[in-house]
Parts: C-alpha cells; sequence; structure tokens
C-alpha cells in the first residue's frame, strides 16, 4: 500500500518507464527521499480549489487535506510549498508502472482501487521458494522500492482483500522509513487471516462509504461486531455486497483482480495503405493479425482467454478519430483461429458501420494454459461426464458474440420475497458439473415417490433444524409489469369469484392464498401485497394479488 | 373412342394436351375429363373410381414413407418420468434429435410446468436447459422448483425475431445433452426445416411453445402434444392434464391418443386422472386411452 499517492507519485515521474522499466540514471541518483519542499496537492471541490493531500513535512506546517489552497498558501507561503493539480489519470499510469516494476516478484499483479493511498497487489503463490521465504521476499520488495524513495507498506495474507486490510489498518500505519523494513511489513500465518481481520475496523472490508456511514449510525465498529449479525439479516439489511466483501476477505469466494498483462505484450497492429470500408477487409486484417498471436501462445502451450480489437474509426462527419474496442471473453483457453474469428465475426456483423477503418490493433488481454483432454473412444469427449462440456463452452461464447454478455445469464436465487427480485442473473453455467446438487425442495432420496413430513399447512420441518417455512409454487411466466385487472369478490378482503383481462371474463373456481408479500423499508421500493393462485372452471391458472395498500387487484403470473 | 388414360401405366402415356398423369398429380383427371369431353355417367363414374384408386395409393405410399422414415436407433429414449405418458409417446420418452411442440389451449393451460417436470430427468443427467426468451417472461424460480438445479439453466434473451431463430439454430447445432426450450415466433417452412435438421444432426432436443390458433397450422416437429387443463377438484398442488398427441412423425394417429394425467407439483408423483389407467400402470401394462 502506497499513502499519499498523488504526492508520492512526483517522485517517481521521470525515473519509471510506462512499461516498469528504471530510466538510465536511476535509481543511484534518485533525488533525496524528501523533496526540499513540501507538497501539496490539491483540486476543485465544491467550485474552491481544496487541499487533497499533503506530504507530512505540509502536514507538519499545519496543512490538512480538505483545506482551502489559498489558506494553505498563507499558512506556508508560496514560494515555500510545491502545489501541484491532482491529476488522477497519470497516478494511475505511474501506479500501472510501478505494478509492472513489481512483476520482477511476481507475474500476477494487480492495480487495486483508485484511492489516495494507493494498493498494488502481488500474487505470491508458488513465488517464495524462489526467495526462500515470504519474509525474505517482502525485503527483497522493500529494499527494491526504497531504492525508489517510495513510503509504503507492505502485508501477506490469504486474500487479497486481507492483505490490503492488514496493510491498511494493521498495528502501524505509514511507520516505513529507509532502513526500517520491519516495521512495514507484517505477515499473517497461514490460515489467521480471519483472526486478523476481527479486531479491525469495518473499513477493512473496503465497503462503499454509505454502507460504512450506516454501520457507523448502527454503531458497528469493527469486523467482529459485524459478523454476530446472522448472514441472511446481513445481506436483506445492508446489501448483499457486504457479505459478499467478507466471503471474499476470508476466502470463501475468489476475488476477481484485474491483472496487469506480462510485460511482453501479444499485441498486433496493422495500418492499411488505405482505408478499409467493409467489414469483410476488417476481418481479414484481424485474421493476418491473430495468426502471429496464435503462433506465440502455441509456443507456450497458452490459449486465448480475453482478446481486445480496437479499430481506429475515422468518419466524413467527424474530423476526429474515434475508437471502438471490442472485448471478447472466451469460456476456456482458446487456440481454435476458426472458432476465434468466428465469435469476431459475429460481433462485427452487429455493429453499425460509419466511415472508414484507419488501423486494426488486436491484443490477448488474459491467457492461460489450453486445458489438455483425452479423446474418449466410445462415448464423449471427457471422461466421467456424459455430455461433452467443449461445444458448450463455444456456443456460450458465440451467443455472447451476438447477443451481447448481459443477455446470456443463469438464474441465481438471491432469497428475496419480492418476486421481481427473487433471482438475478449471473454467469452462464458456473458450477456446472456431471453431479449437481438438488435444490432442497426436492431430495433425491423422498423423489418423487414419499411424501414429506408436513407438520402444518404451509410449512415442513424436514432437512432442517428450524422450522423453515414452505416454498409456494410459482408460475412459470412472470409479467415484467403486473397488469391492472376489474375483478369481483364476495367478500371485499376475500379472493375473487371473476377477473376481466383485456375485455375477456375469467370465473374463478378456486383461489388459495393468501400469500402475504411485504418488504421492509430498508429494500428500497416497499411492497404489501396479498398473492392469491386462481384457478378457472376450464383448470387454467394464475396468479393474482391485491395492493394492500389500494385494493387494486394485478394480475402478475401465469402458471402456462 | 378416344384415348383413356390409364393410371396403372402412367409412364407411358402421352395426354391430349402432351402432359403426363402425374404431372398435374389428382387435379389432372378434372382437367383431363373437361379436355377430353367426358361427359357421360358411366365414364365419370369410372374416372371418380380410378380417382378413389389413386388417392388410396398415394395415401398408402405416404404412409409408407413416414413409417420408413427413420430407422430405428440403438439409443434409449430418456423416460419423462412420468410411466403413463411415456407409453403416450412413440420411443417411451423424449428422445434426442428430435423437436417437441407443446401446443397449450390458452394461458395458464400448464403445459410449461409439464415440461419442466418431464425434461428433469434428462437434466438430472447432465443436461443443460436452455431457455430462449426474447419477451423476458421466463421466471427461473418455477424451473428451479421443479427440481431443475439453476447452474443448468442458460437464460437468453435475443432482442430480435431474427435473433431469436438464430440462437434457436446455434442452440439446436450444439449437441446432445441440450434442451431448447422456447416461445417460438412464427417461423417459415424453411426455417422449421432448419431446425429439424440441426436437431437431427446434432442429437439436441428442442421444446417450442406454440399458441393453440398458431399451432393447427402445418407442423415440422417431430412430436405435437396439446396439452388441455382440468379442474383440480380443490387440491392445490395438484395439476390435471389432457394431453394428446396430436402429431407423431413416422406415426399415422387417425384416433389421436391422448393421457389424462395429475401431478402433485409438491411431491414430483405423478399419476392417473382415469381409476382404470391407474390400475394399468399398477399390472406394468398401459392401454392408450
Amino acid at each position: 500500500m502506497f499513502p499519499r499517492w498523488p504526492v508520492q507519485r512526483l517522485r517517481v515521474e521521470g525515473l519509471l518507464g510506462p512499461e516498469g522499466h528504471i530510466h538510465p540514471g536511476g535509481p543511484r541518483h534518485l533525488p533525496p527521499n524528501e523533496p526540499p519542499a513540501p507538497v501539496v496537492v490539491w483540486d476543485h471541490r465544491g467550485g474552491v480549489a481544496r487541499v487533497v493531500v499533503s506530504c507530512p513535512r505540509a502536514e507538519e506546517l499545519g496543512i490538512c487535506p480538505g483545506m482551502p489552497l489559498a489558506e494553505a498558501l498563507a499558512l506556508a507561503g508560496p514560494q515555500l510549498v510545491q502545489w501541484q493539480a491532482r491529476d488522477p489519470h497519470t497516478d494511475r499510469q505511474y501506479l500501472q508502472a510501478l505494478g509492472y516494476f513489481c512483476q520482477q516478484f511476481s507475474p500476477h499483479v494487480a492495480v487495486g482501487p483508485e484511492e489516495v493511498h494507493a494498493a498494488l497487489f502481488l500474487d505470491v503463490t508458488g513465488t517464495t521458494r524462489y526467495f526462500g521465504s515470504e519474509e525474505a521476499l517482502c525485503r527483497k520488495v522493500a529494499r527494491a522500492l526504497h531504492q525508489l524513495g517510495l513510503r509504503f507498506r507492505l502485508a501477506v495474507a490469504d486474500t487479497p482483500t486481507g492483505a490490503w486490510a492488514v496493510a491498511f489498518y494493521g498495528k502501524s500505519l505509514f511507520p516505513s522509513r529507509p532502513g526500517a523494513e520491519d516495521d512495514a511489513l507484517e505477515i499473517v500465518p497461514p490460515g489467521k487471516t480471519t483472526e486478523a481481520l476481527c479486531p479491525l475496523p469495518v473499513g477493512a472490508l473496503r465497503l462503499d462509504s454509505p454502507t460504512l456511514e450506516l454501520l457507523s449510525r448502527l454503531g458497528i465498529h469493527t469486523v467482529e461486531q459485524l459478523l454476530k449479525i446472522p448472514p441472511e439479516e446481513l445481506r436483506y439489511r445492508l446489501g448483499p455486497g457486504i457479505w459478499r466483501r467478507w466471503q471474499e476477505a476470508t476466502g470463501q469466494v475468489p476475488e476477481v483482480l484485474p491483472f496487469l498483462p506480462p510485460p511482453h505484450h501479444l499485441r498486433r497492429t496493422f495500418l492499411p495503405e488505405f482505408p478499409l470500408g467493409d467489414y469483410p477487409s476488417v476481418l481479414q486484417a484481424i485474421e493476418d493479425l491473430l495468426e502471429p498471436l496464435l503462433g506465440e501462445l502455441e509456443a507456450r502451450n497458452q490459449g486465448v482467454i480475453a482478446l481486445s480489437c480496437r479499430l481506429a474509426r475515422e468518419c466524413p462527419r467527424d474530423t476526429k478519430p474515434r475508437e471502438s474496442v471490442l472485448e471478447f471473453l472466451f469460456s476456456r483457453p482458446v487456440l481454435c483461429k476458426k472458432h476465434i474469428l468466428s465469435v469476431i465475426e459475429l460481433r462485427l456483423e452487429t455493429m453499425r458501420w460509419h466511415g472508414t477503418i484507419r488501423g486494426v490493433t488486436l491484443e490477448v488481454l488474459q491467457f492461460g494454459p489450453v486445458e489438455g483432454f483425452q479423446h474418449c473412444l466410445v462415448f464423449g469427449d471427457t471422461p466421467g461426464s456424459e455430455y461433452s462440456p467443449r461445444p458448450v463452452g463455444e456456443l456460450l461464447d458465440r451467443l455472447r458474440a451476438r447477443l451481447g454478455p448481459q443477455a446470456v445469464c443463469s438464474p441465481v436465487l438471491t432469497g428475496e420475497v419480492n418476486p421481481d427480485r427473487s433471482w438475478i442473473p449471473g454467469p452462464p453455467l458456473s458450477g456446472f458439473g456431471p453431479s449437481l446438487p438438488l435444490p432442497k425442495r426436492f431430495p433425491q432420496a423422498r423423489y418423487p415417490h414419499k411424501e414429506p413430513n408436513m407438520s402444518a399447512r404451509g410449512y415442513t420441518s424436514e432437512d432442517s433444524e428450524f422450522f423453515r417455512p414452505r416454498r409456494l409454487p410459482r408460475p412459470t411466466t412472470l409479467l415484467k409489469e403486473p397488469i391492472p385487472i376489474a375483478t369481483i369478490a364476495i367478500s371485499p378482503w376475500g379472493a375473487p369469484i371473476q377477473f376481466v383481462l383485456k375485455g375477456k371474463p375469467y370465473q374463478l373456481t378456486r383461489s388459495w392464498g393468501p400469500e402475504r408479500i411485504e418488504t421492509g423499508w430498508w429494500r428500497g421500493e416497499i411492497i404489501r401485497r396479498d398473492y392469491f393462485r386462481s384457478e378457472t372452471t376450464t383448470g387454467h391458472r394464475f396468479w393474482l394479488f391485491r395492493e394492500l395498500d389500494t385494493g387494486q387487484w394485478f394480475l402478475h403470473g401465469i402458471f402456462d | 373412342m378416344r384415348f383413356l388414360p390409364s393410371f396403372h401405366h402412367q409412364d407411358s402415356v402421352e395426354t391430349p394436351l402432351g402432359l403426363r398423369p402425374w404431372a398435374n398429380g389428382l387435379r389432372f383427371s378434372k382437367a383431363a375429363e373437361n379436355t377430353c369431353g367426358y361427359h357421360d355417367s358411366e365414364n365419370s363414374s369410372t374416372l371418380r373410381q380410378k380417382n378413389q384408386e389413386l388417392v388410396a395409393q398415394l395415401r398408402e405410399a405416404i404412409l409408407r414413407c413416414q413409417s420408413q422414415w427413420r430407422p430405428a436407433q440403438g439409443e434409449p429414449a430418456i423416460s419423462t418420468g412420468c410411466p403413463l405418458l411415456d407409453t403416450l409417446l412413440p420411443h417411451h420418452g423424449w428422445r434426442w434429435g428430435t423437436i417437441v411442440e407443446w401446443v397449450a389451449l390458452g394461458e395458464g393451460a400448464g403445459a410449461k410446468k409439464i415440461a419442466l417436470a418431464t425434461v428433469r430427468p434428462a437434466i438430472t443427467k447432465g443436461a443443460i436447459l436452455f431457455v430462449v426468451d426474447p419477451h423476458r417472461r421466463f421466471y427461473p424460480p418455477a424451473a428451479i422448483e421443479t427440481g431443475i438445479p439453476p447452474q443448468a439453466i442458460v437464460v437468453l434473451y435475443p432482442q430480435s425475431t431474427k435473433d431469436t431463430i438464430w440462437t434457436i439454430d446455434q442452440i439446436l447445432r450444439t449437441g446432445k445433452g441440450i434442451v431448447v426450450w422456447a416461445d417460438v415466433p412464427p417461423y417459415s417452412p424453411a426455417v422449421a426445416r432448419r431446425f429439424q435438421l440441426a436437431a437431427e444432426q446434432s442429437g439436441a432436443i428442442g421444446f417450442f411453445f406454440r399458441s393453440y390458433l398458431s399451432g393447427k397450422g402445418p407442423s415440422w416437429s417431430d412430436l405435437q402434444l396439446i396439452v388441455s387443463p382440468l379442474s383440480s377438484q380443490g387440491s392445490e398442488d395438484q395439476w390435471q392434464w389432457r394431453i394428446e398427441l396430436h402429431r407423431s412423425r413416422g406415426h399415422l394417429l387417425p384416433d389421436k391418443p391422448k393421457v389424462e394425467l395429475s401431478w402433485n407439483e409438491w411431491t414430483g408423483s405423478w399419476d392417473s386422472v382415469s381409476p382404470l389407467a391407474r390400475a394399468a400402470v399398477t399390472g406394468g401394462r398401459f392401454a392408450r386411452a
């Protein structure tokens, strides 16, 4: 973690190249660790230039973040303070360059979220043996960073969030001084990340500001206090993000980090002599670029996982050249040129072509080892599975390319009672395997012959130590917006005996319910409804509800 | 006497118009009658008789072609999980590489519920359910309730009819172990033939849902099932349907076989509505209702 990165970045400016290499002359001829004058970085906030970050020397003068720049200059004198406007883009660029610099310690380096205190994540799994131990590795990293004149704090833990939390909220914040590497280093023993996190403030989970503010108002200040709340309540009342962050911090679910591509870029550019006007010629250019890239990958036994295609466009109406970036994500490492081209072609077909193409750049953003699999002599390709997953993966690639990534999903149940929010789209076929666990509604042992142990109408006590409510049937078709309907009912709060939809009357013989669905105030829109499953005289079934506030009836679902 | 075309030796004859009798099919006889001037009742009745014979021969030929359309393959069909429905289906279950059309009598008939319940055995063996839902109306919790794991469901949202047809075609071409579930838009016979070939070649199953009105037209599906709901007799979990096998490729169905089923949504158990059929199930033999 690099505290006050916008200030520290000024020190490495001119020293680090964009790909992490050190310019000739450094680092032995670095400027002294402390700049001659205090440094202040300012930004416009609320129409006023205010100090965003200041170096420790400036703080000694009484300058602190949030202070108007004019006041800061008055305190120290404009001649004595080096003041500079904040430039997040350059901050990010230099952090990325530092990430490339750190790839000498681990091939997997990711740049952390953009904040005042920047962070780099190094996945050191399996690399410690080259350095002796984790501690030796950290000392080596610390020495290299000191040579660049940076202040930092290092932490090693089982998970990225765990390491970040310990680095940021550990026992001593910002203690690093040249020659005192031990102070800036904290190593959490394997398997002890949860224990290390418990006493830390809730901010250690990298939660967003509104959530932190809410937790503060509720009197929850440490992670330990937060964990005393049951997970279900935590999810409902504070959103699913907080529970997910905890699971990521403890390694229960993997945390996805945007690792930097390797220094040796797999990138090819084609600048045509004449602009390309139609998509077959663009596709031909892409094919020509793809071939050497795949050749390089094949030599390393690697396949493409993520690919980006940049098209420099030139529009007749627009004098400024524009760039279209197409990104492709494959379900597994691919080396098959035909498949990659077919996916690119599907995307190009759906594009609207305006103007001409002046340049095509193809870059492999992510690659991985090609999975070798043994062909089965008799049945499918993969042993142990009745059906081969390979064509399905390729199918998903094609569907994503043509329909868009948002249009291909697998459902994930959220546990919400509100029918509109009871599921969310998740990544397709994640966790799919030959032996899928069946949902609890039909435990394999009793399905389909044994009757459930009904302890009360609507409730069952089996499979759980608790008396959990029975899941009531849901319609196969749920309307995007409930349709208001006119009904006739015998009692004002009872089920209807007739409803009219699009001018057609439906006589109802039976209705089962009500199933009351009420959502809490903390879930945004308040819903108070009584749902009924209604059957017509002909046996057709509908899902109706009455708004408890207005008494208006709606059709929400159809048991198609 | 003028020349009377013989339908038994049609290859060797020429009509006065220079046409072969088979070239114009059945309409030729009427044309020949008018052109050649057969107006007397005796000749006309002879011609009518000949025509009837021809129609009978053609019908027989069509039946022969249809029944020999596909030789029986060694791979067994996947049971629907409902013994009574298995007996209704020609291969005693869902067969890979076929397209099944579900025609529901009105909204809320429950055809999709039956389809979900009967496709579950295939899903538990590792198949994947691809739901093509252009109108964004499919509600996955209903599928999960019937015992289909959410990981085995892929929901797709094409935005246009063209994309919908392309998506169905692509999925059907993928291979065995795929079940396509789609509210199909009206499509041309060429598209239908594409779907049929795609399913046959790859071995995927297509479940297409059509309304009764659109389902009455010509169909290229291997099976067409008409689902009409029955009153549930007061039980919330009990669904009752009458399922009619309206079309089966390779089989002539002069009397459309049908079964009346009862399904308990909570336990997942199937039963017959008719006590006689239930007795037949217990005895291990089925008689088509």
